[in-house]
């Protein structure tokens, strides 16, 4: 059963009560949603994935409810909770952010499982069934690029935690709405008129965020992951030519190893991963300042890439 | 100097990465570093016999620059805890 399945009334209804399953790539998240216009969207920009409704097995359990003050009474101006595991997960915020903070707690829920998976700040598409991982710190723009690459004959793995799973160097697709944030919004509406959006949320601290769904034939896909041939580092600089270098693998393997959540964790399993991703791919670091010819550089590169290897 | 420990590591272009399960770390060692490494992790061996090695992996002759770098080399790599002293027998 998909999102969409549900009439709206039915959906609060059970997403107040008892909660459903949904599915995202590898995980199941058991989750509550108090407030009836957070469900409504949630509902928008889930409406492709699957559900269970009933009692199922599940990763994760997150319950965005209504925070309780003192004495256990609700808390002034309507703040709301977000709860993992049972446990209160940040600060109370206000209903208008409850959207991006319920992406916020997938986020942390798939950051601190740290057993199956080596974790990347990261972001990755697939095209040709081999995979492109942009890595690199906030604001470098690799979201934004992931975005545009994902409404121009790529499909979206997933953005902002890139999962490579321990043993092979395959990354999971867990394909869930883009966080983008101001200008980006726009750049990214202008290159993919056809593109859907969550509302825009003004006024966070990160600015105004708004939500790049992906597209269904990402959601639809979900089950397959694809092992990496390319690994990009990004840097937007405004007004910059498109420029690549190469990097040295030694370097590229040290580099995501500093952008993963947990690879100090994974100890001999996950160098030996690592290793594996790394004879696989070439490494590059990207200076853009225009996004289209970004794209186009970056699809050129990988198209070249797979036509060697079909003819190697 | 000696290396019993179970390393993983694997060689590109000018570069080791070596992974040190007993410490969970993970290093980034240049190819010459690397090579003095893998000697000692085949047995213990004497600064002399390091500088063998360094002189034919260099193809250079040897000479005392190069005995000082072996030891520089050595002293790196016990200072990250990749190698120890070896008991005389």
């Amino acid at each position: 059963m998909l999102i969409r399945d549900l009439a709206p009334d039915q959906l609060g209804r059970v997403l107040r009560g008892p909660g459903i399953t949904l599915e995202t790539g590898p995980f199941a998240t058991r989750l509550r949603l108090e407030s009836p216009s957070l469900a409504r969207s949630f509902a928008a920009a889930y409406a492709a994935y699957p559900i269970t409704t009933s009692p199922s097995l599940y990763d994760f359990t997150v319950e965005l409810t209504r925070a309780r003050g003192r004495f256990g009474l609700p808390a002034r101006r309507g703040a709301m909770q977000a709860r993992i595991a049972g446990a209160a997960a940040f600060d109370p915020f206000p209903p208008a952010y409850a959207y991006p903070m319920l992406e916020s707690a997938f986020n942390w829920c798939i950051a601190t499982d740290l057993l199956r998976y080596i974790t990347f700040h990261a972001a990755a598409v697939e095209r040709g069934g081999r995979a492109l991982v942009l890595t690199g710190p906030s604001g470098s723009g690799k979201s934004t690029l992931a975005a545009a690459l994902s409404q121009s004959g790529w499909r979206l793995l997933s953005d902002e935690l890139v999962l490579l799973r321990l043993g092979t160097p395959e990354i999971v697709a867990n394909p869930r709405p883009i966080s983008l944030k101001n200008q980006a919004i726009e750049i990214i509406a202008a290159l993919a008129p056809d593109a859907r959006f969550s509302p825009r949320y003004e006024g966070t601290i990160k600015g105004t965020i708004s939500f790049l769904l992906p597209t269904p034939e990402a959601v639809a896909q979900a089950a397959r992951g694809a092992r990496p041939s390319m690994v990009v580092a990004p840097a937007f600089q405004a007004g910059a030519p498109c420029a690549l270098e190469d990097l040295d693998k030694a370097t590229g393997f040290t580099r995501l190893t500093e952008n993963s959540v947990n690879y100090f964790s994974t100890l001999k399993p996950g160098f030996e991963t690592l290793v594996r991703l790394t004879d696989e791919c070439r490494f590059h670091a990207l200076t853009y300042g225009d996004l289209r010819e970004a794209v186009e550089l970056l699809t050129r590169l990988h198209d070249a890439g797979a036509a060697g290897n079909a003819a190697a | 100097m000696g290396s019993d420990q179970d390393l993983s590591w694997r060689q590109w272009d000018g570069d080791y990465v070596v992974f040190n399960p007993a410490s969970g770390d993970t290093h980034v060692l240049d190819i010459a570093t690397g090579e003095v490494l893998m000697r000692l992790a085949a047995g213990p061996a004497s600064i002399e016999e390091i500088a063998d090695r360094l002189a034919a992996f260099l193809d250079v002759d040897k000479d005392s620059g190069l005995a000082e770098a072996a030891t520089e080399m050595v002293r790196k790599l016990d200072e990250l805890g990749l190698i120890e002293p070896a008991t005389p027998c």
